[in-house]
């Protein structure tokens, strides 16, 4: 707004003093000294047309800053009110791209083994070095039943020991899987994790309806 | 009114100067010429007056110093007092008198520009980065 003040002083200004020039010219007696008056009229239109910039400069005032304070002014205000929000956003986008991450590491393992993904837990990292990148995969599979019924065969896997997953797996047992590295090399080649970040563990639910 | 005033003012002026010149009387011809001029300028004063004062107002409005303007409302006075004391030099004959007067005018009308002039400069030197 300090703008439009701005040039609507300046060209009110130039306009009066042109209405006053032509009225002096008038005024002005025909004779030799008609041209110094003339001069002298020249001057203060001059003065009229540049001081207010003389001003802007003397206040340090530019218009770019004056747009961009009004930027930052919005901005911050935003962010006062919103700083919650952020960090809500945040988190909406962590889930979303761990979504994704968990939907990508499904294909891949249906796709390139002979197992199905039946849950996936991702932690990644948060610090702003290598913010995204994962940090653990844990992987519990099942056998692809459909593959095996087709298959008419029965996949003998070795039990080394069973591990009670605390939490929210302790419903199910789940075995260290030892013929794992064949996904373990999909996942570290796809997506950078080192082998001993990935653990997979099978399912044996499954395979117990197949004895069956 | 004052049109009527100021013509039949200077009518009168002009036979009185035509007839004093034939009689040979020419210091009072000289005479009659400045009091005409003198009271012609009395009698429009008012209307100045009122003129310079609308044209003052007109000036306060805009952000300019208004020194500069009545400056130039000075210079012109200079102008109209110059050129009546150097027509009235020439009308006596005095031409060399006359364009002393203008050169006394002209000087000082410059000396009244300059700070003007200064206040121009000083403009430009402050808008250069």
């Amino acid at each position: 707004m300090k703008i439009v003040e701005f040039l609507r002083n300046w060209v009110k200004d130039i306009a009066i003093i042109f209405v006053l020039v032509s009225i002096i010219e008038i005024v002005v007696p025909n004779n030799n000294l008609k041209k110094y008056v003339n001069m002298v009229i020249g001057f203060l239109i001059i003065i009229a047309i540049i001081s207010p910039f003389v001003n802007l400069i003397n206040e340090n005032y530019s218009f770019d800053k004056e747009v961009f304070k009004e930027i930052v002014n919005g901005i911050e205000v935003q962010n006062d009110s919103n700083l919650n929000l952020t960090s809500m956003q945040e988190k909406q986008i962590k889930d979303v791209y761990m979504e994704k991450v968990k939907e990508d590491i499904k294909n891949e393992i249906s796709e390139s083994s002979d197992y199905e993904v039946k849950n996936i837990y991702i932690s990644i990292y948060e610090d702003e070095e290598n913010y995204g990148n994962i940090k653990e995969i844990e992987l519990i599979l099942e056998d692809d039943i459909k593959e095996k019924e087709q298959q008419d065969t029965i996949n003998v896997i070795k039990i080394e020991e069973i591990k009670m997953r605390s939490t929210q797996l302790d419903t199910m047992e789940l075995e260290e899987f030892e013929e794992d590295e064949e996904v373990k090399n999909i996942i570290s080649e796809k997506y950078n994790v080192s082998k001993e970040n990935i653990r997979v563990f099978l399912n044996t639910e499954g395979e117990g309806e197949v004895d069956g | 009114m004052e049109v009527i005033q100021i013509v039949s003012i200077g009518i009168v002026a002009t036979v009185l100067v035509v007839l004093l010149r034939q009689s040979n009387r020419n210091e009072f011809a000289l005479l009659v010429s400045l009091i005409t001029g003198i009271v012609i300028f009395t009698i429009i004063l008012d209307k100045i007056e009122y003129v310079v004062e609308t044209l003052n107002n007109l000036s306060r409005n805009t952000n300019i110093e208004f020194t500069y303007f009545s400056t130039i409302l000075k210079i012109i006075g200079i102008a109209y007092i110059v050129e009546f004391g150097a027509q009235i030099s020439r009308d006596a004959g005095e031409n060399a008198i006359a364009s002393k007067i203008e050169l006394g005018g002209k000087v000082i009308i410059m000396v009244l520009a300059m700070p003007i002039l200064l206040a121009l400069m000083n403009l430009i030197i402050k808008i250069l980065p």
